[in-house]
C-alpha cells in the first residue's frame, strides 16, 4: 500500500508542495515531521549522487555510461526503519523531474516496480493536464490549482492503491480526470448563475 | 490566491485564511467563494508551520459539502482532503458526525471516510451495510474496493470469516466476469455508438475473460473494479491468510525454544493464544479464481504489443506493465502456495516455464527476484535445479546492475528476508558471489547502508573472512574504481594502463578465495606488492574523492565493528591468529583519508586487544610477527597511528609475555621481546632529548612506507643492543638517518595529502598531539619493561639503566613520566614485591573464542557452523 505521496523540491529549501497521507494514523500532529524526515533523506541521497556525478561527468568519455549515470542520479529507493514517527518500517521510492521530486512512501511488501511505473504515468498525466511538459520546473504554477493536483492523485492512487495501469487505463484516467475537473467548472458556472438569478 | 506564495506561510496569513473560512461557514457560501476559501485552507495546511485545528461547526460544514449532491467534485475533494489531513488529530470525531447523519442519506458520504476510521470496532458494525451496498451496486463496489487496502492495513480483525467470504464472493465476480465490451460512448444525437470489444495487446479480440492486461477503449465500472481488485489481492492474501499462519509458526518456534512443554499452565495459555490466531482455510472457489486470473495474466505478459493499436509512448507503458503484472502475478502465486501448499506442484510448472522463457531475454532483475523468492520458499517441494539461475543472477547480472538502485534494493531485500533459507540451500550466493554485494554497497553507500549492516554477518565464512577484511578496508578504493570504470574505457585508456592490474583486481568478479583452499590466503594484498604500490599511490592521488567515496569511508568502521563482532564470537584461534597478522599488515596500508585512517586504526587496535583478552596464547603464536613489526617501524618518525600502534603492542607484550600465561614462551622469545622494547625506549629517549635541545628542529612525521633499507639497519642495531658501546653507536647512527629522512617524509606527506595547506594543517594537528602521545608511549614502554623484568630478574639492571637515563635529564620529561619511572625503579629495587605484582598467573579468561571449527574449508558462514562449546548451531543474525 502507498501510505504517503509527496511532491517537493530537491534543493536546500526542501519545500513540500504537496503531501498526501493515506492512513488516518499518519495524519496526526507528527505528519509534518514525518514528511520532513523523508524529504531530507531523499535530498541527502540525491545530493550525494549529484555531486559524485558532477565530479565525474566532465571526464565521461562513453555516452552510454553518461546516460546510465544521469538516469541513476534522478531516481532512488531506501528503507525507513521503525521509529517513533513510523510504527512499521517503510520503503521510499523517489523520482526527480526538473525542479521537483515525486516521492512515494510504501509499505515494505508493496510492488516497488509498480510504484516506479506509477511515478512515470503520474508525471505524464500531470504534464498533459497542465499542457506543459516542463510543469515540474514551475512548481508554483501547480499551487495555483492545487485542487486539480488533488483530483489527479485521488484518481491515480485511489486510497493508496497502486493501479496496474496499461496505456488504455491511463487514457481512461486522463478522460475521467478531465471530466471531473470540467464538471466542476460547469457546476460552478451553474451555481454562479443560480446565485445571480436569486440576487 | 497569490501566484507567488511564500514558504512557510506567516502565522498572520494562516489566521486570515481561517477567519475567511469561518465567514464562509457562517454565510454557507457557495461557488467560487467557497472553492477559493477551501483552496486557501488546503495551502495553509501544506505551508503553515502550526497546523490550525477545525472546530465542530467547520467540520460539519465540510461534511455537508461532501454529502451535498450539488457540490462539485472539486469541492468534495478539497473538503475531504482537509478533513483527512486533520483526521489523526480528531481521532474519529469526523466519523462520529458522519455516522449520526448518514442514516438514510447519501451513502457516498460514508464511503469518503471509510479509511479514516481510527476506531476499527465502530467500522466493524457498519460492515453488513457496506456488504449490502457492494452486492447490489456496481458503482459503489468500484468506489469501495480501493478503501479496503487502508482498512486491511489498519483494522484487519474486521474481516472475520463471514465478512471475508462475502467480500471474496464479490471479488470472484469482479475478477472473472468483467464486461468484454468497452463502455458505450454516446455518439451523435441521432444514434448510439455500438459497443467496441475489448482487445489483447496484439490487437486481437479478447475471447477469454477480462484482466488488467486487456485493452478497453472506454472502461466500464466492472472493468475498473477488475483492475482495483487485482491491485488489492496481494495485501488481502498477505494480511488475512499469510500473516496469521506466520504468526502461529513464530509462536510455535518460540514455544519450542522455551521448552515449557510439561507445564500445565503453559499448555493452557498456549491453547488460549492459539484460539486468538484464527487461521482460516482459503475458499476454494476464490483460490481457483485467483489462480485462473494469474495464469491468464502470465500468458498475456508475453503478448506482442501491436504498434497499430498503441502509439510509441503507449507501447513503452504497455511493455512495462506486462513485466510488472507478471511480477505481481508471481508474487500472488507464491502467497497462494504458502497458504495452500497443495498448489505448489501446479504453480511450479508455471514458474519453470516463465523462467525458461525469461532467461534468454534481456530483462530487468525484478521478475527473477520473484521467481527466486518462489523457489526458495518452496525449496523442499520443488525438484528442479535452480543453481544455474543463481549463478547467472549473482555471478553475472548483479555485477553489471550496481548502478540501478531499484533492482539492487529488491535483490537485497530478497536476500535479507530469505537469508537463512539461502544459506542452507544456495550458500554459494554468499561464499562465492559476495563481491557483487560489496560492489552494490560501494556504489550506493548511503542508500543501502542499513541493508548491508544486516547482511554482512551472513557473508563472512571461514573460506572468505580474510578476503572480506581486505575488501572492507578497500571499499573506498572499490568505489573510486567503479566510478573510473564507468567514465573511462578501461581497456583502451592509455592513462590507466599503469593502474590496470590494480583496477582489474579490485573490480574482479570472482573471489580469490575460490581459487584455492582454506581461508582465502590466495587473495592478493596489493598493498604488499611493491610493483603495485607506487602505481596505487599515484592512482589515489590523481583522483578526487567524490561524496560517494567519502560515504564509503564513513560506513567502513561501522561494518568493521560488525565484522570483528562475528569473528570474536565465532572464529577459532587459528583464524584469529591469521586475521591478527593481516590486521598488523593492513594497519598502515589504508586509504589515505585522515578521518578514515584514524577510525579504522583505532578499531584495529581495540580489536587486537579484544583478541588477546580472549586468547592470551596468541602472544606465542604471533611472537615473530610482533618482533618483526616492532623492528620494522622507523624510529622517531610518526606515521599516522604509529604511536598508538606501538603503545598497544608494547602493552600487550608487557601484559602477556609471561610463562605462567603461555607455557610455550621460552627465555629466548621473552628476551627478544625485551630487547625490541628496550631499543624503542632508547630511541624515544633520544628523540625527546634532541627535540628539547633543538626546538627549531624540523618536522619529523612520515607515512613511513618503503622502509626496507631502514629496516635492515634496525635489525643490526637490535642485535648489538646488549652492549652499551654499540648502543651509543646505533643511537648516533639513528640520529643521522633520522635527519636525512625528514625531507623525504615531508615530501611524501605532501604527495599523499595533496595541497600544501592541507599538509601544513595536518602537521600542526600532529604536532599538538605529539607531546601527549610521546608521554603515553614512554609510560607504556617503562611499564612493559618493568613487567617483563619483574618476571625475569636478569632484565632488572637493563631496565634501571633506562630509568636512570630519564631521571638524569628529569627537566626534559613530563612529570607523569617521571612519576612512573620513579615507581618502576622503586619496584625493581624490591624484586620480590615486583614479582608479586606482575608475575601472577592469570585466570583463564573467556573461553568462548577457543572452540574449533571442524571443517575449515566449509562454505558455511561462521553463523551457521556448529559451535561445540556452546552447542549453538545458529546465530540470531543480529549484531
Amino acid at each position: 500500500m502507498v501510505v504517503g505521496f509527496l511532491i517537493h523540491s530537491l534543493d536546500e529549501t526542501q519545500i513540500t508542495y504537496f503531501s498526501y497521507f493515506f492512513s488516518a494514523h499518519l495524519n496526526d500532529e507528527q505528519s509534518t515531521k514525518r514528511q520532513n524526515l523523508i524529504i531530507s533523506q531523499v535530498y541527502q541521497n540525491y545530493d550525494k549522487k549529484l555531486q559524485s556525478f558532477d565530479l565525474l561527468q566532465t571526464n565521461i568519455e562513453n555516452n552510454y555510461s553518461k546516460q546510465l549515470m544521469e538516469k541513476s542520479v534522478g531516481v532512488g529507493v531506501f528503507r525507513v526503519p521503525e521509529s517513533s514517527l513510523f510504527q512499521k518500517p517503510k520503503v521510499v521510492v523517489w523520482k526527480k523531474v526538473l525542479n521537483l521530486c515525486y516521492t512515494l512512501i510504501l509499505s515494505p511488501d508493496e510492488n516497488r516496480m509498480a510504484a516506479q511505473h506509477f511515478l512515470k504515468f503520474f508525471i505524464q498525466l500531470l504534464n498533459e493536464h497542465f499542457k506543459n511538459n516542463t510543469i515540474s520546473s514551475k512548481p508554483k504554477l501547480l499551487l495555483t490549482k492545487p485542487e486539480e493536483v488533488l483530483i489527479l492523485i485521488e484518481k491515480t492512487i485511489p486510497n493508496g492503491n497502486l493501479i496496474y495501469a496499461n496505456s488504455f487505463v491511463v487514457k481512461n484516467l486522463r478522460t475521467e480526470i478531465e471530466a471531473t475537473i470540467l464538471n466542476k467548472k460547469k457546476n460552478l458556472k451553474d451555481l454562479e448563475t443560480k446565485k445571480g438569478i436569486k440576487k | 490566491m497569490s501566484n507567488n506564495p511564500s514558504f512557510p506561510f506567516p502565522e498572520e496569513k494562516t489566521q486570515k485564511i481561517f477567519s475567511k473560512f469561518q465567514l464562509v461557514v457562517q454565510n454557507k457560501s457557495q461557488g467560487n467563494e467557497l472553492v477559493d476559501s477551501l483552496r486557501s485552507l488546503l495551502l495553509s495546511y501544506q505551508f503553515s508551520k502550526k497546523k490550525p485545528r477545525l472546530n465542530k461547526e467547520q467540520k460539519t460544514f465540510l461534511i455537508n459539502i461532501i454529502k451535498n449532491p450539488n457540490s462539485t467534485s472539486i469541492m468534495k475533494s478539497l473538503s475531504s482532503y482537509i478533513l483527512r489531513t486533520t483526521s489523526g488529530y480528531s481521532k474519529g470525531n469526523v466519523l462520529q458526525i458522519t455516522l449520526k447523519k448518514s442514516n438514510g442519506e447519501a451513502l457516498e458520504s460514508l464511503i469518503c471516510f471509510l479509511d479514516l476510521w481510527v476506531d476499527g470496532r465502530r467500522l466493524e458494525k457498519k460492515i453488513p451495510q457496506i456488504l449490502s451496498w457492494i452486492s447490489r451496486d456496481q458503482l459503489l463496489t468500484e468506489q469501495i474496493i480501493p478503501f479496503l487496502t487502508p482498512i486491511l492495513s489498519d483494522h484487519p480483525f474486521i474481516f472475520e470469516k463471514k465478512t471475508r467470504d462475502a467480500f471474496e464472493k464479490q471479488f470472484i465476480t469482479c475478477l472473472t466476469r468483467a464486461s468484454l465490451n468497452s463502455a458505450v460512448i454516446t455518439g451523435s444525437f441521432w444514434r448510439q455508438a455500438s459497443p467496441i470489444p475489448v482487445t489483447e495487446f496484439d490487437g486481437s479480440k479478447c475471447i477469454d475473460f477480462f484482466t488488467v492486461l486487456n485493452c478497453s477503449q472506454s472502461y466500464t465500472n466492472d472493468q475498473m473494479t477488475n483492475v482495483y481488485t487485482f491491485s488489492l489481492l496481494y495485501s488481502w492474501l498477505q494480511t488475512l491468510y499469510l500473516d496469521p499462519i506466520e504468526k502461529q509458526k513464530q509462536q510455535e518456534e518460540e514455544e519450542e525454544e522455551e521448552g515449557f512443554g510439561n507445564n500445565e499452565d503453559f499448555e493452557k495459555e498456549k491453547q488460549k493464544e492459539k484460539g486468538n490466531i484464527k487461521i482460516i482455510k482459503m475458499n476454494e472457489r476464490f483460490c481457483e479464481a485467483i489462480l485462473k486470473y494469474c495464469l491468464r495474466t502470465l500468458d498475456q505478459s508475453v503478448t506482442k504489443i501491436s504498434t497499430e493499436q498503441s502509439p510509441k509512448e503507449a507501447e513503452v507503458i504497455d511493455s512495462n506493465i506486462q513485466e510488472i503484472v507478471e511480477m505481481e502475478s508471481i508474487r500472488i502465486l507464491t502467497l497462494i502456495c504458502q497458504i495452500d501448499p497443495g498448489q505448489i506442484q501446479k504453480v511450479t510448472s508455471i514458474i519453470k516455464k516463465i523462467y525458461e522463457r525469461r532467461k534468454t531475454q534481456k530483462h530487468s532483475l525484478h521478475p527473477f527476484v520473484e521467481i527466486m523468492n518462489f523457489v526458495i520458499i518452496n525449496i523442499e517441494q520443488i525438484k528442479y535445479d535452480f543453481q544455474p539461475m543463481i549463478n547467472s543472477i549473482f555471478g553475472e547480472k548483479l555485477f553489471d546492475l550496481y548502478y540501478n538502485s531499484l533492482e539492487c534494493f529488491d535483490l537485497l531485500e530478497f536476500v535479507l528476508i530469505n537469508r537463512e533459507l539461502l544459506l542452507e540451500n544456495y550458500p554459494s550466493i554468499f561464499s562465492k558471489h559476495f563481491l557483487a554485494f560489496f560492489r552494490i554497497l560501494a556504489w550506493n553507500p548511503d542508500e543501502f547502508s542499513l541493508e548491508f549492516l544486516e547482511l554482512l554477518p551472513t557473508l563472512i565464512h571461514p573460506g572468505n573472512y580474510l578476503e572480506i577484511f581486505h575488501t572492507l578496508l578497500d571499499l573506498p578504493i572499490l568505489s573510486l574504481c567503479l566510478e573510473l570504470s564507468l567514465y573511462k574505457d578501461l581497456e583502451k585508456n592509455v592513462d590507466l594502463a599503469s593502474f590496470s592490474e590494480i583496477l582489474n583486481y579490485i573490480l574482479r568478479k570472482e573471489s580469490s578465495s575460490n581459487s584455492g583452499s582454506g581461508s582465502g590466503k590466495n587473495n592478493i594484498n596489493f598493498w604488499d606488492q611493491n610493483e603495485y604500490l607506487s602505481a596505487l599511490q599515484e592512482f589515489l592521488e590523481s583522483n578526487k574523492h567524490s561524496p560517494r567515496v567519502i560515504s564509503c569511508c564513513k560506513i567502513v568502521p561501522i561494518l568493521l565493528q560488525i565484522y570483528f563482532d562475528v569473528l570474536i564470537s565465532y572464529a577459532s584461534i587459528k583464524e584469529i591468529q591469521e586475521l591478527s597478522i593481516i590486521m598488523f599488515n593492513r594497519y598502515f596500508q589504508l586509504f589515505a583519508k585522515q578521518s578514515f585512517l584514524n577510525k579504522v586504526q583505532k578499531l584495529i587496535l581495540e580489536k587486537t586487544m579484544s583478541f588477546f583478552a580472549g586468547n592470551p596464547s596468541l602472544i606465542f603464536d604471533l611472537n615473530e610477527q610482533f618482533i618483526s613489526t616492532l623492528q620494522s617501524l622507523s624510529p622517531g618518525i610518526d606515521y599516522i597511528g604509529k604511536i598508538d600502534f606501538l603503545i598497544s603492542i608494547t602493552w600487550i607484550i608487557g601484559e602477556y609475555a609471561n610463562k605462567k600465561i603461555e607455557a610455550r614462551l621460552n627465555n629466548e622469545i621473552i628476551s627478544t621481546f625485551f630487547s625490541s622494547i628496550e631499543v624503542i625506549a632508547f630511541e624515544y629517549l633520544t628523540i625527546v632529548e634532541k627535540s628539547k635541545k633543538n626546538k627549531k628542529g624540523s618536522s619529523k612525521y612520515s607515512m613511513g612506507l618503503n622502509e626496507s633499507q631502514f629496516q635492515k639497519q634496525r635489525q643490526s642495531q637490535s642485535q648489538s643492543q646488549t652492549q652499551s658501546q654499540s648502543q651509543s653507536q646505533s643511537q648516533s647512527k639513528f640520529q643521522i638517518e633520522y635527519e636525512n629522512k625528514i625531507n623525504f617524509e615531508n615530501q611524501f606527506l605532501m604527495k599523499r595529502f595533496g595541497n600544501k595547506s592541507e599538509t601544513q594543517s595536518l602537521l600542526k594537528q600532529i604536532s599538538t598531539e605529539q607531546g601527549k602521545n610521546q608521554t603515553r608511549l614512554l609510560i607504556t614502554l617503562i611499564l612493559a619493561l618493568t613487567k617483563i623484568a619483574s618476571r625475569n630478574h636478569s632484565f632488572i639492571q637493563r631496565t634501571l639503566v633506562i630509568i636512570s637515563k630519564i631521571m638524569q635529564h628529569s627537566e626534559k620529561y613530563n612529570f607523569l613520566i617521571l612519576e612512573r619511572a620513579e615507581e618502576a625503579a622503586k619496584l625493581l629495587n624490591n624484586p620480590g614485591i615486583a614479582s608479586l605484582l606482575f608475575d601472577m598467573e592469570k585466570s583463564a579468561r573467556s573461553q568462548k573464542n577457543s572452540y574449533n571449527i571442524s571443517d575449515e574449508k566449509s562454505s558455511l558462514p561462521f553463523l551457521l557452523l556448529e559451535n561445540d562449546s556452546q552447542n549453538e548451531s545458529f546465530h540470531n543474525f543480529f549484531f
